[in-house]
C-alpha cells in the first residue's frame, strides 16, 4: 500500500502506526509482566526485579494446595474435553448432514451455552443442583458445567470443518464403489480430524481457565487452579502467584503447540 | 448448472434403513443443553418469584416482592447503573482501540502478520484471573507504572489505579479487546481493497475513504463486536472483584454474593434477571441505533 | 447395442425460495450406443447435470427408467452401478496420495494388492503420470489433478464413464490439449462416455453425438455435423456457433428438396429435406462462413448465381485466421460474414453477397413469434 503521500498523510500514518503499536503493547503487557515477575528473586513484586531466580517455582512445587488445584484442573479439563468432543462432534455431524428443517434453531440451541453469560449459567446450575439434590459435595456438577460450556466450541469447529468439505468427495467415493458408511469413514472422518482436534483444544483451554462455573460449583475442598489463584490473591501478593500463572500459561501453550504440530491450527472464528 | 443446484434445496429422499437411528447423534448434546441449561434457567426464573424466607432459601408461595426490592432499593439501582455505565465505556474504548488495530492487521502485508495475529489471540488463551493479576503487578502502588513514573519524577505520590473504576475499566477493556478485534478483522478483511483504491483514484482523501467506504462496510463487525463486549462486560465477575475490590461493586458479584453467601435465592435470582433483561434491552436498543447509524449497510 | 437407455426421465426440485416445484428434467428419452461419446450440451440450468447425476445415482428421478445394458438401475445405489465419474473440481481425496486415490475404487472392489498395484501403475502410465503416484493432490497442477481424476474413474473399468464439465477449471490452452487427450483415450478404450458441458466447441470436437438441452428438454440429439449444419431450432442454432437468421415465407419448390423462400432480400433458394410446415413461415439459418462476399458483381449473366444480393459493409474486424464483416442489406437487416481479408472491402463500400443453397438451412417459426 505504498502510494504517493503528502506531508500531513505521512504524519497521520505515523500517528496510526504508533497507536497500533501501543495497542499491541497494551494487549501483551499484563501477560509479559506476569511471566517476568515469576522469575523475580526478591520477596516482593518489585521493579526493577532483584535478580533472576526460579525460587517461586520451587515454592509452587512444594505447595500442596496449588499442586492439588493443578491436578484437579487438569483432570476436570481432560474429562470435559473428552466428553464435549464426543458429544459436540456427534451433534455437528447430525447438524451438517441430516437437519432439513429448524437448522437455525438447532444451531442456536447448540451454541447457547457459549452465548449466555457464564456467571448466569453458573448461578442457574448451582440452584438447580440444590433443587435436584445433586449439590456440590462432589465434582460431578462442576464437571457437567464444564462439558456444557465447552461443547459449543467443539460443535462450531467441527461444523465449520464439515461445512468446508466438498460433498463431491463422498460422491466420488460412492461412484468408486464405497457404501455410504465406507465413504463417511474413509473420506469424511479423516478429513474431519483437524476440526475435531481444534475443537478439543478449545474445549481444553476454556475448561482449564473457566472461572465462574468453577467458583460457584466447586466442591468442599476441591478447587480448580483459577479459583485457588483467585483465593490466594485475596491476601497474598508474593511472586508465587506469578509462578503459578506462568505454569498455567505453559500448560495452555503446550496444548496449542501440540495441536499445531499434529493437525495445524485453523483460523479461529467467533 | 451448479448455481441452479445451489439455489434449490434437494428434497430427494435420501433416507435409508440407517436413517431411523440418526437422531441418536444429536441426543446427547440436546439432553445436555436442555437438562443443564434450559431447565436450570427456567428454574431461576421460577425461583425469582418465590417467597423469600429467613431460615430456608425460600418459602412456599409466589410473589413479586423480590423484583420490587431489586427495582426500588437505591443501592441496587446504583450498582446496576454503574454496571451499565462502565460497560458502555468499556465497549466504546474497545471499539476505539480495536478499529485501527483490526484495519492495520486486515491490510498489512508484513511478514509479522502471523505473529501479530497470535498477539491478539494469546490473551484469550490466558485465564482471566491471571490477566487481572498482571494488571495488579502493573498498577499497584509499588507496581511497574507507578515506580516508573516516580523514577522519571513525573509524580511524587503513587497514582491510585486499583480498587477504583479506572482499574476495573482498564482491566475489562484489556480482557474483552480480542472479542472486539476478531469480528472487526473479519468484517474489514471482507471489504475488497479495490473499493478503497477506486475511491482514492476518484480523488477521495484517506480520511474520507475511511469514513465513507470502510466504516459503513464494516458495520456488521462493529455491531457484533460491540454487542459481544457489552454483554461480556455487563456480566463480568472476576475483573470487578479483583481490580475493583469492595469499592467498585458491579452486578454480577452482587448477585453471586446474594446467592452463594447470603442464600437469598429469590432476591438473588430476581437481581440476575433484572440484569439480564436490562442487558437484553440495551442490546435491542443498540441494534436500533446501529441500524439507523449505518442505514443501508446492515 | 444400446449401452445406456434413458426413457421418460423426469425430475423436479422444490425451489426453497419460491416454494414451488421446478422441472429440472422434463421428460427425456435417450438411447446411447456402446462405445459412443455423447455430450450433454446446454446453458446453465438446462438439466444436463441433473441428468448426469440421475445416471450416476445421486439423484432419484421422479419418473422414468435408466437402463444399463437393459437392466433398470433407478433403484441401484451409486456404489453398485459400476460407473466412473469425473467431477468438475476433480474431488480428489486430499488426504490420500495419487496412487491411493486411484487405488480407492480397486480397494472397494477387494482387488488383491499386487494386482491393484499393477493396474494403478498401468492407468497412471496411460494418463502420463507414472512418477506422480506418491504425491498428494495439492502438489499437482490443475491439469495433473484432472488426469488423476480421470485415472481414478478409469482404473475400475466402469461400464460407463461420466464426466461433469471436467475441463471448466483449466486455462484455455490446457483445455484444448485435454479435449484431444480425453477423446483419444476414450476411443482407445472404447468406453461409453457421457460428457456434460456448456462449451459448444468442446462438445463439437469430442463427441460422436451431442444432446442439446434447454429448460429440461432435449432440443436435438444428433451428430455434431448435423447439429451445426441443420439445427432443429433457433435456440440450437444460437447456442451452437454463430448464425444469421433471415425470416421469410416458403413460396414454392424447385426440384426435390430446393425450396423458394421469399425474404426481404428477394427470393432465396434453400435446400431442406424436411421443410418446416408452419403456415409457410420459416427462418433461413446462415452460418457466417457460408456467405461469400465480393467487391464487385460477378461477371456472369444474372440468374446463374443463386442467392446473390447487394449489401453495404458497416464494420470490419480482423480476427487473425479470418475477418469478421458486418454488412447491411437493402432491407436494413445486418448479416455477419466470416471471410478472408480483402483490402478493398472497407466500411462504407458496396459488396455482393451470396450463399450456396445446399449450405443454408430452414427452421420453423413458431406461430405467434415475431417474424
Amino acid at each position: 500500500m505504498r502510494t504517493a503521500t503528502t506531508a500531513p498523510e505521512r504524519v497521520g500514518h505515523a500517528v496510526f502506526v504508533t497507536f497500533v503499536t501501543l495497542a499491541y503493547v497494551f494487549l501483551m503487557a499484563p501477560i509479559v509482566v506476569v511471566v517476568l515477575a515469576s522469575l523475580n528473586a526478591g520477596n516482593y513484586l518489585k521493579f526493577p526485579p532483584e535478580g533472576l531466580s526460579l525460587r517461586w517455582y520451587a515454592t509452587f512445587f512444594h505447595s500442596a494446595p496449588f499442586l492439588n488445584a493443578m491436578a484437579v484442573s487438569l483432570r476436570v479439563a481432560v474429562i470435559a474435553t473428552i466428553l464435549s468432543t464426543i458429544i459436540g462432534t456427534l451433534a455437528a455431524v447430525y447438524y451438517t448432514r441430516f437437519t432439513t428443517w429448524g437448522r437455525q434453531t438447532l444451531r442456536m440451541v447448540m451454541i447457547a451455552p457459549m452465548l449466555l453469560p457464564e456467571v448466569l449459567t453458573a448461578i442457574a446450575l448451582l440452584l438447580y443442583y440444590y433443587v435436584i439434590g445433586l449439590g456440590t459435595q462432589t465434582l460431578i456438577g462442576l464437571q457437567i458445567g464444564h462439558v456444557l460450556v465447552t461443547m459449543p466450541y467443539v460443535f462450531l469447529n467441527v461444523t465449520a470443518n464439515l461445512g468446508n468439505l466438498d460433498p463431491a468427495l463422498e460422491e466420488a467415493a460412492r461412484s468408486l464403489g464405497a457404501s455410504p458408511a465406507a465413504a463417511f469413514s474413509r473420506i469424511s472422518l479423516p478429513l474431519m480430524k483437524q476440526g475435531v482436534v481444534n475443537g478439543a483444544m478449545f474445549a481444553f483451554i476454556i475448561s482449564f481457565d473457566l472461572f465462574s462455573i468453577s467458583l460457584l460449583l466447586k466442591g468442599v475442598d476441591t478447587v480448580t487452579l483459577p479459583i485457588q489463584l483467585f483465593d490466594y490473591l485475596q491476601w497474598n501478593f508474593d511472586p508465587t502467584a506469578a509462578a503459578v500463572s506462568t505454569m498455567s500459561i505453559l500448560v495452555t501453550l503446550t496444548v496449542v503447540l501440540l495441536t499445531d504440530r499434529f493437525v495445524g491450527l485453523r483460523t479461529v472464528r467467533f | 448448472m451448479n448455481q441452479a443446484i445451489g439455489r434449490i434445496v434437494l428434497t430427494a429422499p435420501r433416507r435409508r434403513a440407517a436413517g431411523r437411528w440418526r437422531w441418536l447423534l444429536i441426543l446427547p448434546a440436546l439432553l445436555l443443553v436442555l437438562l443443564f441449561l434450559g431447565v436450570p434457567y427456567l428454574n431461576i426464573v421460577v425461583m425469582s418469584f418465590r417467597t423469600p424466607s429467613t431460615g430456608a432459601p425460600y418459602a412456599p408461595g409466589f410473589t413479586v416482592a423480590s423484583y420490587a426490592k431489586a427495582l426500588s432499593d437505591p443501592l441496587y439501582l446504583g450498582i446496576l447503573w454503574r454496571t451499565l455505565r462502565i460497560s458502555v465505556l468499556v465497549t466504546a474504548l474497545c471499539l476505539l482501540i480495536a478499529y485501527p488495530v483490526s484495519y492495520h492487521l486486515a491490510r498489512t502485508r508484513s511478514r509479522f502478520r502471523g505473529l501479530l495475529f497470535a498477539c491478539i489471540l494469546s490473551p484469550l488463551l490466558v485465564g482471566v484471573v491471571i490477566r487481572c493479576y498482571g494488571w495488579i503487578i502493573l498498577l499497584a502502588n509499588n507496581g511497574l507504572v507507578n515506580v516508573t513514573l516516580r523514577q522519571w519524577g513525573l509524580i511524587r505520590r503513587p497514582l491510585p489505579m486499583l480498587n477504583n473504576e479506572f482499574g476495573v475499566t482498564l482491566g475489562l477493556v484489556h480482557i474483552y479487546l480480542p472479542f472486539m478485534i476478531l469480528p472487526l478483522l473479519g468484517a474489514i478483511q471482507g471489504i475488497n481493497p479495490s473499493l478503497e483504491e477506486a475511491a482514492r483514484s476518484l480523488g477521495a482523501s484517506r480520511i474520507w475513504v475511511m469514513r465513507h467506504v470502510v466504516w459503513p462496510l464494516s458495520a456488521p463487525g462493529v455491531q457484533s463486536g460491540t454487542v459481544l463486549v457489552f454483554v461480556l462486560s455487563v456480566s463480568s465477575y472476576v475483573t470487578p472483584v479483583v481490580l475493583g475490590g469492595s469499592r467498585v461493586q458491579m452486578m454480577a458479584p452482587i448477585v453471586v454474593q446474594q446467592l452463594d453467601e447470603a442464600f437469598l435465592w429469590p432476591f438473588g435470582t430476581a437481581l440476575a434477571i433484572v440484569l439480564a433483561i436490562t442487558g437484553g434491552l440495551s442490546v435491542v436498543a443498540w441494534f436500533r441505533i446501529t441500524q439507523r447509524l449505518f442505514k443501508g449497510a446492515l | 447395442m444400446t449401452a445406456l437407455a434413458i426413457e421418460g426421465l423426469r425430475k423436479t426440485f422444490r425451489d426453497a425460495q419460491k416454494g414451488r416445484h421446478v422441472h429440472a428434467i422434463d421428460t427425456i428419452d435417450l438411447h446411447i450406443q456402446s462405445g459412443e461419446f455423447v455430450s450433454l450440451l446446454g446453458p446453465s440450468g438446462c438439466g444436463k447435470t441433473t441428468t448426469l447425476r440421475c445416471i450416476a445415482g445421486f439423484e432419484t428421478p421422479d419418473d422414468g427408467a435408466i437402463r444399463f445394458d437393459g437392466t433398470d438401475v433407478v433403484h441401484t445405489p451409486p456404489e453398485r452401478r459400476d460407473i466412473g465419474l469425473v467431477f468438475q473440481n476433480y474431488a480428489l481425496f486430499p488426504h490420500m496420495t495419487v496412487a491411493e486415490n486411484v487405488g480407492f475404487g480397486l480397494q472397494m472392489r477387494k482387488v488383491k494388492k499386487a494386482d491393484a498395484r499393477q493396474r494403478i501403475a498401468a492407468v497412471l502410465d496411460m494418463v502420463q503420470l507414472s512418477d506422480m503416484g506418491g504425491r498428494y493432490p495439492r502438489q499437482l497442477s490443475g491439469g495433473q489433478q484432472q488426469r488423476v481424476a480421470l485415472a481414478r474413474a478409469l482404473v475400475i473399468e466402469p461400464r460407463i464413464l461420466l464426466l461433469d464439465e471436467p475441463l471448466a477449471n483449466l486455462d484455455a490452452r490446457l483445455r484444448d490439449e485435454m479435449r484431444f487427450f480425453i477423446r483419444s483415450l476414450q476411443q482407445r478404450l472404447g468406453i461409453t462416455t457421457i460428457y456434460v458441458t456448456h462449451d459448444q466447441a468442446e462438445a463439437m470436437v469430442m463427441s460422436d453425438r451431442i444432446v442439446v438441452m434447454f429448460g429440461g428438454l432435449v432440443s436435438q440429439f444428433d451428430t455434431p455435423e448435423t447439429i451445426y449444419g441443420r439445427p432443429a431450432s433457433r435456440q440450437v442454432a444460437d447456442f451452437v456457433g454463430l448464425s444469421n437468421f433471415i425470416p421469410g415465407r416458403i413460396t414454392g419448390r424447385e426440384g426435390g428438396t430446393r425450396l423458394l423462400v421469399e425474404t426481404g432480400l428477394g427470393v432465396l433458394k434453400c435446400d431442406c429435406k424436411r421443410p418446416p410446415v408452419t403456415h409457410g413461415r420459416a427462418m433461413i439459418v446462415l452460418r457466417p462462413e457460408v456467405i461469400s462476399i465480393a467487391p464487385a458483381p460477378p461477371d456472369v449473366p444474372p440468374g446463374t448465381i443463386d442467392n446473390l444480393f447487394p449489401a453495404e459493409v458497416r464494420e470490419r474486424h480482423y480476427l487473425g485466421h479470418a475477418t469478421d464483416y458486418r454488412v447491411a442489406c437493402r432491407d436494413g437487416s445486418v448479416l455477419q460474414v466470416l471471410g478472408g481479408a480483402m483490402d478493398e472491402v472497407v466500411p462504407g463500400r458496396e459488396v455482393w453477397c451470396s450463399f450456396p443453397p445446399d449450405r443454408s438451412w430452414l427452421i420453423p417459426v413458431l406461430p405467434g413469434a415475431a417474424p
